[in-house]
């Protein structure tokens, strides 16, 4: 494999990510958030939680993934388009699949726990394993060991993974408008993911794995 | 029984610009009850219905959602 990860973390952590005058942080294309992980984890496991015993709990994790989707069609697919990525991971691409590579050395570098491709069968399926997934450590801090997987980002973020790759194609920078993101996660063709294996459940690690339905 | 709410479901099902579960899903939040699997077993309590009515005109376009201004 053409993709060097410690390379990649070292430079992206390089980087020196700070507000600007604005308060904003602009890298990838986009505008980043630096803010407690906990921010989001309490607020989606607080809606999760709400939920649960209402007969709604389906509906809550549906939408909290598909929050994970929109988070990756925009983050993943605003990295993968980025001038930073053309500088620090671009060299390194030789096949479709070092994209794949690529974007899990920079999720890495971003501490969102420690992400590992464990298959890839390209266009077909992806399994991925996560040590440390912040969705769960911060699960476990603040409440019992889960019923139920908890990793709502991260499993919409696996699916969009491969929706950007193989529904759409992020390699030739597609504009990442609304029309383009229902091509790619509305269609009859999308990938979803489930969430196999959960921290927060009592399992060792996470996996997620997407699939087309 | 909820003849009027199997009808919302109905619409947002069949009419939905993207995935008709992921509006049903938000449709049961907003609404609080589990309409996408329950419409015709929920009496069509008239503040229900335009809650649950109102939401499918957002969701399908017909009317946008308030925003900042």
């Amino acid at each position: 494999m053409a993709i060097d990860e410690k390379s990649i973390v070292e430079a992206v952590s390089g980087l020196g990510f700070k507000g600007n005058e604005e308060g904003l942080i602009p890298a990838f294309g986009l505008h980043l958030t630096t803010h407690f992980a906990d921010y989001y984890n309490r607020s989606s496991f607080a809606v999760a939680r709400a939920m649960e015993g209402s007969g709604l709990e389906d509906d809550a994790r549906a939408l909290l993934v598909e929050a994970g989707h929109i988070c990756a069609f925009n983050t993943f697919g605003g990295i993968m388009k980025s001038a930073e990525w053309d500088a620090v991971v671009a060299p390194m691409i030789k096949t479709r699949e070092d994209w794949l590579h690529g974007i899990v050395a920079v999720i890495n570098a971003f501490g969102w726990g420690k992400w590992h491709i464990e298959r890839l069968d390209p266009g077909v399926e992806l399994k991925i394993r996560i040590e440390n997934s912040y969705e769960c450590t911060g699960w476990l801090r603040d409440y019992p060991v889960s019923k139920f997987a908890r990793c709502y980002l991260a499993t919409g973020g696996v699916a969009g993974l491969m929706n950007l790759m193989y529904v759409g194609d992020i390699t030739t920078r597609p504009e990442l408008t609304e029309a383009y993101y229902v091509e790619l996660f509305r269609g009859g063709d999308a990938f979803h993911a489930v969430e196999t294996s959960c921290m927060a459940r009592g399992d060792a690690h996470c996996e997620l794995k997407a699939a087309k339905s | 029984m909820g003849a009027r709410l199997q009808a919302v479901v109905d619409r947002i099902r069949t009419q939905s610009k993207g995935l008709p579960n992921i509006d049903l899903a938000r449709l049961n939040l907003r609404t609080g009850q589990p309409l996408s699997r329950l419409a015709n077993e929920i009496p069509d309590d008239p503040t229900l219905v335009r809650s649950a009515e109102a939401f499918a005109d957002e969701v399908l376009g017909f009317r946008k959602s308030g925003g900042r201004a």
